[in-house]
């Protein structure tokens, strides 16, 4: 039926059987197979040295796999189609001075754009457009230094998005901020997947932020060992805890009260668990 | 080795129309081998104020006692050498000032400025190197080889190596995942009870400041408007609020689960263990 095809997600991203490995014989990945939906928000989780960042280098070129298929918005990866994939693809890394080149909030998110000749008016409207989308349309003349971490890391999202990115890489970009800094970028994501439908892979090692996910991914010596939504990840508390990751702290006060036999349930995050504890009440 | 400050404050660009108060009437004392955590949100003062820990500012008003040493505004210190031997400072990010050929050379760098024979800089390398968990082979590697937490102990080691009494690091768990953000908070557990160094932490981390801290201090608007040891200060939940620091998961949940059932808010649990306890003491007892 037409409208049935009409109504299936696009793929965003698709690995096929790829194998990568920086030395010979010694493999980060192998025979690795994964696909994200458009619009889908996916938290990739591991401890350092899981692979995860070797992901993201594959996603947007800058290494190459020995094997095995990579399509960006169903366009297979390869030197011929690097230049226009890589225009689809916004990569925010760890540190936010490393990737602030402008010497005004407007220069730096106008800086691609001027790269890629764009008209001028054309040019103001896009930085004014995606200046507002990240919250910074009255700080345009701000210069970096007055910046703080969270405020480059969206600057950095909109410099993507005015490009055109429909996919979002950050890789572990919310490491080096402060709490509040890291609350409204997750915030932000949130509603760059929801709200217009963007593709977010977001590479953490903070268990406590892929809460907010639709999907999240586990990676341990390069394979996936969990994938789900974030409840039925965090579920897995033991295997979570065997590969080194922390879990949250509803998931492990939920475990202790649960074998302690006060709330019969595990839950993934705080207001959860409050409205276990809550109902208890009530029955008493 | 203690540090005294004495009605301290300190002002940027004093005599510019850019003049900006960011210390005001600071009174702290550190006392040897305390585990000392310094809080507040950004902008609060914490970085200026533990830049006056080894001189590296000077106050605006007020003396600080460092050890034997006593700075004030308007006198020149001589020597301050000395000072920065005894009060390491460990700044955020520390692993992007690695700049030798091997890791080795890195660690005796400073030593050596100190006036420390090679061959003395050289034994304590190999000292530091395994107080920071990473093993001798890698004195003979390029810092640039290593991956990011090594660099960071790498980098600590160095200051180590300059054997200093005071140790004051600035968010340095900041970047790491939570498996090494655990192994290099043992390593200044371990300075500072086998070693018996002063420890001063600077953190956003509530968790890490009650797991660790035994005294803190919280930073606003370059005020300390709270001290005491962690379990006092995350009782003053209003005041808490007020400065913009948040309190330790266990602690926020208890919180809102106090609030529902009705409870007084007397001590509240610092980790998840005292929360499950607390909780099934109020299940078993209504």
């Amino acid at each position: 039926m037409f409208w049935a095809v009409k109504e299936m997600k696009k793929q965003m991203v698709s690995l096929e059987n790829v194998t990568f490995g920086y030395e010979k014989n010694k493999m980060v990945l192998q025979d690795f197979n994964l696909v994200i939906n458009k619009g889908q928000f996916v938290t990739i989780l591991g401890h350092n040295g899981s692979g995860k960042s070797t992901l993201s280098k594959l996603l947007v070129g800058l290494i190459k796999p020995s094997s095995g298929v990579i399509k960006i918005d169903e366009q297979v990866l390869s030197e011929e189609t690097l230049y226009d994939i890589r225009q689809n693809i916004g990569i925010i890394f760890q540190n936010p001075d490393n990737q602030f080149v402008g010497s005004t909030v407007r220069d730096d998110i106008a800086f691609g754009l001027e790269n890629k000749c764009v008209p001028y008016k054309e040019m103001c409207r896009l930085v004014d457009e995606y200046s507002a989308l990240v919250g910074m349309k009255h700080q345009l003349d701000r210069e970096p230094q007055s910046l703080s971490g969270g405020e480059k890391q969206r600057v950095a999202i909109a410099g993507g998005l005015a490009l055109g990115a429909s996919l979002l890489i950050l890789d572990e970009a919310t490491s080096m901020l402060d709490p509040k800094g890291r609350q409204e970028m997750i915030t932000l994501i949130k509603e760059l997947a929801q709200d217009r439908d963007k593709t977010i892979v977001m590479i953490t090692h903070h268990l406590d932020e892929a809460v907010y996910s639709d999907r999240v991914i586990v990676m341990n010596d390069g394979k996936i060992i969990l994938d789900g939504t974030p409840k039925a990840v965090f579920s897995q508390k033991e295997l979570l805890e065997s590969v080194k990751l922390d879990v949250p702290f509803a998931v492990k006060a939920s475990y202790e009260l649960e074998k302690r036999g006060v709330i019969n349930e595990l839950c993934t995050n705080d207001e959860e668990l409050m409205s276990h504890l809550w109902t208890l009440n009530l029955i008493q | 080795m203690d540090i005294k400050f004495d009605s301290i404050s300190y002002t940027y660009n004093v005599g510019t129309p850019m003049e900006q108060r960011v210390l005001k009437d600071i009174n702290l004392e550190i006392t040897e081998n305390q585990f000392l955590a310094v809080v507040g949100h950004t902008g609060s003062g914490k970085s200026t104020l533990i830049q006056h820990m080894n001189a590296l500012l000077k106050p605006t008003n007020g003396v600080i006692n460092i050890g034997e040493k006593k700075i004030s505004a308007n006198e020149k210190v001589k020597n301050l050498k000395g000072i920065r031997q005894k009060v390491g400072l460990v700044f955020q990010f520390p692993e992007y000032q690695l700049f030798e050929e091997t890791v080795e050379k890195d660690i005796m760098f400073g030593p050596m400025n100190y006036d420390v024979s090679e061959e003395e800089a050289r034994k304590r390398a190999h000292e530091v190197i395994k107080i920071v968990g990473l093993n001798e082979d890698i004195l003979q590697y390029s810092p640039f080889n290593l991956s990011g937490g090594q660099m960071r102990r790498v980098a600590i080691a160095g200051i180590l190596a300059m054997n200093p009494d005071v140790l004051i690091l600035d968010e340095p768990t900041a970047g790491l995942d939570p498996k090494g953000q655990k192994e290099i908070m043992q390593i200044f557990e371990n300075l500072h009870s086998k070693y018996q160094k002063t420890i001063v932490l600077v953190s956003h981390d509530m968790d890490l400041v009650s797991e660790y801290a035994q005294y803190m201090i919280v930073m606003h608007r370059g005020e300390i408007k709270l001290k005491g040891s962690p379990k006092e200060v995350f009782e003053k939940v209003d005041l808490l609020n007020k400065c913009g620091i948040s309190l330790p998961v266990a602690a926020k949940n208890y919180q809102i689960f106090a609030e529902k059932f009705k409870l007084p808010l007397d001590s509240l649990p610092l980790t998840t263990a005292e929360f499950i306890e607390k909780v099934v003491e109020v299940v078993e007892r209504s």
